[in-house]
């Protein structure tokens, strides 16, 4: 046999993006096909472009001079009959494959397609075209031969696709494959087709046809055992090699093969991508444009006149924006900004190209340059190549009103969001791996569980990564419809978009912003000042004292019980501190063991030491102990010799490896390189180890500082306007960590008065009201009675506006109130200005009139009752029910002495106790979590009137005390205490659920005997 | 007119039927009444069970003596059940949930008793408790201080109707139990019963409903049929008759339990049913000798049935294809009456439809009639004809394969069908053309 009739080029090809039918990752098959020496690959998933990419990225690392070539394909299944591949040879035809999927996508809900024999008809000029001749055994030679409507379709498609257009032979040992191929040879030449071999292929290798029958059971919905002939019979498509391909092929069909591949010569990496350019006049340059706009931004941050150091740094930025092509990316987020800004939206940028003197004139971010040089080393590398990196949150009510505007300034046709593709983990692989194996052995089991994870399951939405695009977005890449209405999603994620160097821009929500904002409006209105970010004070001390004690409940990213637990010890001083406290809690470096490093440091600088003198250039600021992405990879520039590039690939390995491998050779390039230059291996090896920690959490220098930028103000928000913080905070729910109840709490603790809902004085939100003495109270807003809708609230308060209702009737009448409504207010204290007391608020409510066509007959017959008035656990237990929080007196309060008789102590107590006390305390819980960092180990708040402990459950005390955890609103712990470093928690040993204790406070004391 | 209230905590229909049966033995007014809805909680979840007393209890003692009695029946019948006996049924369901069994006989009385006791003991809907726990009323007695009207307008008129029925201003419409003709009761398991002795305890429930029913009757039975109820099978009934009529239960259970302990169980019991028609009464056995006997007509039976009946279920077998790669799965003789089930499909309704049919579409048709029940070892055949045919399937059951199958000439001229086994090599005979 010759080498010439040994080659080949597989042309229908699916990957696992072909979800629950292709057994195999892009980068496997392409790795494969290059291994068996295949001459190309045709990617060529089911009405999806979502694998290429991949695919791309791993052909392109494969060696340039034997490289297995990728081709552009897809497959399509028509509704009305036939089937085919579709292939790219050049752009043109790429953008037709585009289009036509997303014509097919957009027409079919979430995940399907819809295409008809019609749709090829026209627009597919330059597609190739490969014809699935139906097959089956149905179709002897015999029963097709004398199909007419098997040949009319492939007459059909020689008439669409003229001289580029083949019927595929695709021969998978099956039953008579001999007279398969009489068959397919005997069809091409009465349709006029050239023929040519293809494999049908659905994994690279052989060993990978459990899984291919497992996803074929899984798309079916039934068990392997039942799936029956929905299986393949045979494990035959996969990459075989060319020596099998030989013996089954007819050496021209193979040949074919190649001729086909030749005509390809479309590179994903050649794709034509331009910004949109409206935003640039026309008689301008967009970098000219850019820089008017930076200088000008420039003129209002410096007021006094930009210093010089800034207008370097201004300039060399704008330089390499324009070098690199980026103007119309830092234009278009500008652009956003800008109108948010109008709108009166808090937004903040952040990411590398955020963090620029160009980003903060433009008013893109306000992490001040002159205040934050460190870091500036990471903007946008030339080198690298890499595009710039900017998200930016926007206030979580209000970013739609920003998307809405992207999609009208851009129209839709050119606006698309990235999609995530949404990978089989852990759970979800194990239920359907079951569901679809039944009894199967569990080795068994467990291996296609593993082997099933990280396979793509379908595509979704990107919290807000939007491509804009100035062509239609379609001839670039295939849009689907997403699962929200009027949503479309691209078929790349965001990696995808990195690997080609196309730009997003993420629009996020943030619910601190809208906080901030909130916050601020209050304190503008009552006192004029501060009005917006830059009014906050830098680096005021009683803000970090606060901060040192940990005292950070509702605060920007710090005020978790783990951040809460660590400030006590870290006790950051000054801005620089808290961008490492916002990065250091996070399981990236807790993974990599750098957080006690650190803290030792910290708390002894004496032992601060370098491995050497470049390192400690770069691990200065932090103490030599590596907490940023930027720092590992300048570690591995500087202490491994890692070239910029290489470096860059180090970090996106990193984010991947989880999913699909491959750092093990930078594993050993960098520590042969850290060998090489002098390092001690057990040092490379622990900055190994946090490469791995980093993956999927890594956290870089430039997100933490635009972060600790906002927890810097909204603690000194809570430090200096406790009032205004905390009912801003309140009217942003759901947000953060706590709950209404506990912020509350927490403001009551700073000081701050607590008045109740009231229909004659509160809004819907919650309000401040100036108290005799000056101080700020909280009015609680109406939005917190439970289940009154948002227009029955306005009501009250617009009908409050034209007249004060003098009675619950008036009331009922003006506010158009129904008695269900009523009863909410009354029942939630909202009625006490038209009341004495809430029993009888309720009883007016209850017999409140109907608001329209019913007389006034019995109202004046009705004699005045008198009803005993609530005492106060009947008030704090309505309010929990009905407000969800306490407007006096924390519950436990009532309890205590009950407690004290049961040996239990405050909160405030346990922390005067020594370290090892066994103490019982108790509390309603605020918090359960468990963190998959810690091994099983479960967390609990508890919160009583004198603050929030900190439970510690080991599993096996979670495992048999899980009823009393779960179920508990009133829980009584025992353990041991565990007091260091001015931090205390409590190790559990018992639980017990005494809710009951609370319930039996409502009870009047009485004999019902 | 004074109520005693039977409150049951569980609510079964056929129980409190039979329990209903059973009370007539003490009242011939007996109201069963079931909750109204499956999800309604606390007071209104319970089965009740009124009896009016104030006619028949000098009968038996008084009040409290016949309240003794059927506590102490409901006790023996292992009802965790409690009492309340008040003028009125309401009244009496309300003490029964308070756990009050001192009768109170007068309505004004009723009144005093009700003053202190709390609201939540109020038959009312959750809704309308919510209504009234806003108000901080806690009491019986606070809540009828108001006047009606005030409580309607609030409350709903239910509500004050309901308090009027309470204390007995306002009458409580009740369907009264008819005394049945013949005896009918019936008792579900919750889980089925493999065991007889398991029976006795539903069984002794039922013959003490019975005892009631004809104790009512002033009647003695003479024979009763026992119906053992199960899934998927018909019934089994069991007759016992005795030599001489009675109503005792004692003794209609010893020969019962004889009967059942000499009994094999064809398949678990569901339910048991307890019927009696015939009883002490002359001219109704006269009458049914007249009964005109039922015809039964022939049912048509298939060919099929015929055969199985005469043959036994073994016998008679049915040609399946199944879905599935492997050639000896794919099809199969079943016995012919088995139920289909997803994977198998009788072959006469699967080769025509095969197009429809997902499961079967695309299996291969290249393949012999009569494949051996176990292949046989060969050595490789000199002429392969055709093949191979790859096919590898069944990991998931522990019957994996890997064959490659070919089409050979074997000895003799005979077409053979044959596989190489892809893993050992070694070759085997599989099939072959007639």
């Amino acid at each position: 046999m010759s080498t010439a009739t040994k080659d080949y080029a597989e042309l229908h090809c699916l990957s696992n993006f072909s979800f629950l039918r292709g057994a195999s990752h892009p980068y496997e098959l392409v790795t494969r096909a290059h291994e068996l020496g295949y001459r190309a690959l045709a990617l060529t998933d089911e009405c999806s472009l979502a694998g290429v990419v991949r695919a791309y990225e791993a052909a392109r690392a494969l060696p340039a001079e034997s490289r297995c070539r990728l081709i552009v394909g897809a497959e399509f299944q028509c509704r009305d009959g036939p089937r085919l591949v579709l292939l790219a040879p050049e752009q043109r035809a790429y953008a037709e494959i585009c289009q036509l999927i997303t014509r097919a996508r957009r027409r079919a809900a979430k995940g399907k397609y819809e295409i008809a024999a019609a749709d090829f008809e026209s627009g597919l000029e330059h597609c190739l075209a490969l014809w699935l001749p139906p097959t089956g055994a149905a179709l002897t030679p015999v029963e097709v031969s004398t199909d007419p409507q098997v040949e009319a379709q492939g007459r059909w498609l020689r008439e669409c696709f003229a001289q580029r257009a083949w019927l595929a032979v695709e021969l998978q040992r099956g039953a008579d494959d001999r007279a398969r191929l009489a068959y397919c040879l005997d069809l091409a030449a009465r349709c006029a087709l050239p023929a040519v071999a293809t494999g049908d292929v659905h994994m690279h290798r052989r060993n990978r046809r459990r899984l291919q029958d497992l996803l074929t059971s899984i798309r079916h919905g039934c068990t392997v055992d039942a799936a029956g002939a929905r299986l393949f019979p045979n494990g035959e498509r996969h990459l075989r090699s060319l020596e099998v391909l030989a013996r089954l092929y007819p050496p021209e069909l193979l040949a074919e093969s190649v001729a086909i591949a030749e005509r390809c010569s479309f590179d994903l990496g050649r794709l034509q991508y331009r910004y949109p350019a409206e935003l640039v006049p026309a008689t301008v340059s967009a970098g000219e444009h850019l820089r008017a706009l930076a200088l000008k931004g420039a003129q209002r941050r410096w007021p006094a006149g930009v210093p010089p150091a800034v207008n370097a740094l201004l300039e060399k930025e704008l330089l390499l924006i324009v070098e690199l092509s980026y103007e119309h990316f830092f234009l278009t987020v500008h652009d956003v900004v800008c109108f948010a800004r109008s709108r009166g939206i808090l937004c903040q940028g952040r990411g590398s190209a955020a963090n620029s003197a160009v980003c903060y004139a433009l008013g893109i971010t306000e992490v001040d340059p002159a205040r934050m040089s460190l870091l500036f080393e990471r903007f946008i590398s030339r080198e690298r190549r890499e595009p710039p990196d900017i998200d930016v949150d926007f206030e979580h009510e209000r970013r739609e009103e920003v998307i809405q505007y992207i999609y009208t300034k851009y129209g839709r046709e050119r606006t698309a969001l990235a999609a995530t593709v949404i990978t089989y983990r852990g759970r979800s692989a194990r239920r359907d791996v079951e569901r679809a194996l039944g009894k199967a052995p569990a080795a068994l089991r467990e291996q296609l569980i593993a082997e099933l994870r990280g396979f793509p399951r379908h595509l979704s939405q990107h919290v807000g990564g939007f491509v804009i695009s100035g062509e239609p977005l379609h001839e670039l890449v295939p849009i689907e419809n997403a699962a929200m209405p009027d949503r479309t999603v691209i078929q790349w994620d965001k990696d995808d978009l990195e690997t080609l160097g196309l730009l997003k821009i993420d629009v996020l929500a943030l619910g601190m912003l809208t906080a901030i904002r909130r916050c601020l409006q209050f304190t503008q209105a009552q006192r004029g000042w501060p009005a917006c970010l830059q009014d906050i004070p830098a680096e005021d001390r009683a803000t970090y004292d606060m901060i040192c004690r940990g005292e950070t409940v509702g605060v920007f990213q710090i005020e978790s019980r783990a951040q809460m637990r660590m400030l006590p010890r870290l006790k950051p001083r000054n801005f620089y501190d808290l961008v490492i406290e916002v990065a250091i809690i996070r399981p990236g470096p807790i993974q990599g063991g750098m957080v006690h490093p650190y803290l030792r440091r910290r708390q002894d600088p004496a032992s601060v030491s370098y491995p050497s003198v470049e390192l400690e250039q770069v691990l200065r600021r932090t103490l030599g102990v590596p907490i940023f992405q930027e720092q590992v990879m300048q570690i591995a520039v500087v202490a491994a010799g890692f070239s910029p590039g290489e470096a860059d690939q180090l970090r996106r390995s990193m984010a991947a490896w989880k999913r699909k491998g491959g750092l093990e050779p930078f594993r050993d390039r960098l520590l042969s390189g850290m060998l090489a230059k002098g390092y001690q291996p057990e040092f490379a090896e622990s900055i190994y180890r946090q490469i791995l920690g980093f993956g999927e959490y890594g956290f870089p220098e430039s997100h933490a500082a635009s972060f600790a930028l906002l927890t810097y103000v909204s603690c000194w928000l809570k430090h200096h306007e406790p009032a205004a913080f905390i009912a801003a905070l309140i009217n942003s729910q759901p947000m953060g960590f706590y709950q209404p109840a506990q912020l509350v709490q927490e403001a009551r603790r700073s000081g701050v008065t607590i008045l109740p809902p009231d229909v004659l004085a509160s809004d819907w939100d919650c309000t401040l009201e100036r108290a005799a003495d000056g101080t700020l109270a909280i009015r609680i807003g109406l939005r917190q009675v439970r289940s009154l809708a948002r227009l029955e609230g306005d009501r009250i308060v617009n009908a409050r506006a034209q007249r004060r209702p003098q009675s619950v009737d008036e009331l009922a009448r003006d506010a158009a109130l129904n008695r269900a409504t009523l009863q909410k207010l009354a029942v939630a204290g909202a009625l006490r200005g038209l009341s004495q007391h809430r029993h009888e608020a309720a009883w007016l409510a209850l017999g409140a009139e109907r608001p329209v066509g019913t007389l006034r007959l019995e109202a004046a017959t009705e004699v005045s009752v008198s009803l005993p008035a609530p005492d106060e656990a009947q008030e704090i237990l309505a309010d929990y029910r009905q407000l969800a929080l306490s407007t006096t007196r924390h519950p436990l309060v009532l309890l205590r002495q009950r407690l004290r008789q049961h040996d239990i102590r405050s909160t405030l107590e346990l922390r005067a106790l020594a370290d090892g006390t066994k103490v019982r305390a108790a509390g309603l819980i605020t918090h359960l979590q468990q963190p998959g960092t810690a091994s099983g180990v479960v967390f609990l708040s508890l919160e009583d009137e004198t603050g929030i402990l900190s439970v510690i459950l080991w599993p096996q005390v979670f495992e048999t005390e899980r009823r009393a955890a779960l179920s508990a609103s009133l829980l009584v712990v025992s353990g041991r205490l565990q007091n260091r470093e001015g931090v205390t928690h409590l190790l559990a040993e018992r639980l017990h659920d005494r809710s009951g204790w609370l319930a039996g406070l409502a009870r009047r004391s009485r004999d019902f005997h | 007119m004074l109520w005693l209230c039977i409150l049951l905590p569980r609510h079964d229909r056929a129980a409190l039927h039979n329990l209903a049966l059973w009370a007539l033995q003490w009242s011939s007014q007996v109201s069963p009444c079931m909750p109204a809805d499956e999800d309604a909680d606390g007071a209104r979840a319970m089965a009740l069970l009124w009896l009016e007393i104030g006619a028949s209890r000098q009968l038996f003692g008084g009040a409290t003596a016949l309240r003794a009695h059927i506590a102490t029946g409901l006790m023996a019948l292992g009802y965790e059940a409690r009492l309340g006996i008040a003028p009125t049924p309401q009244g009496a369901a309300l003490l029964a949930r308070a756990g009050h069994d001192e009768p109170v006989p007068s309505l004004s009385a009723l009144r005093v008793r009700l003053q202190p006791l709390p609201l939540t003991l109020l038959a009312l809907t959750p809704a309308q408790h919510d209504a009234l726990r806003s108000t901080g009323l806690e009491t019986i007695g606070e809540l009828l201080a108001f006047p009606a009207a005030a409580l309607a307008r609030r409350f709903g008129p239910e509500t004050s109707a309901y308090l009027q029925r309470l204390c007995g201003e306002r009458p409580e419409p009740l369907r009264m139990l008819q005394s049945p003709p013949t005896f009918s009761s019936r008792c579900e398991f919750s889980g089925a019963l493999t065991d007889t002795t398991a029976l006795l305890f539903p069984l002794q429930r039922l013959l003490a409903g019975l005892q009631g029913y004809l104790r009512s009757l002033d009647r003695a039975v003479q024979r009763y049929t026992l119906r053992l109820e199960h899934r998927g099978h018909a019934a089994t009934c069991v007759q016992i008759g005795m030599a001489r009529p009675t109503r005792a239960a004692a003794q209609l259970l010893t020969l019962a339990r004889e009967r059942l302990a000499a009994l094999t169980l064809v398949a678990p019991v569901q339910a048991l049913g307890l019927q009696a028609q015939e009883f002490l009464q002359p001219l109704v056995l006269q009458m049914d000798c007249f009964a005109p006997g039922i015809q039964h007509s022939e049912q048509l039976q298939t060919v099929i049935d015929r055969l199985v009946a005469r043959l036994g279920n073994a016998a008679v077998q049915t040609l399946r294809i199944a879905a599935d790669h492997r050639p000896e799965r794919a099809w199969s003789a079943l016995a012919a009456q088995p139920e289909y089930s997803a994977t198998t499909t009788p072959v006469t309704a699967a080769l025509p439809a095969a197009g429809a049919r997902p499961g079967v579409a695309e299996l291969p048709s290249l393949r012999p009639c009569w494949l051996l029940p176990q292949p046989r070892d060969i050595d490789r055949p000199e002429q392969l004809l055709a093949g191979p045919e790859r096919i590898e399937s069944g990991w998931w059951d522990g019957a994996d394969i890997a064959r490659d199958y070919y089409l050979a000439r074997g000895t003799a001229g005979a077409h053979w069908w044959v596989y190489r086994d892809l893993r050992s090599g070694a070759w085997h005979l599989h099939g072959l053309w007639a």
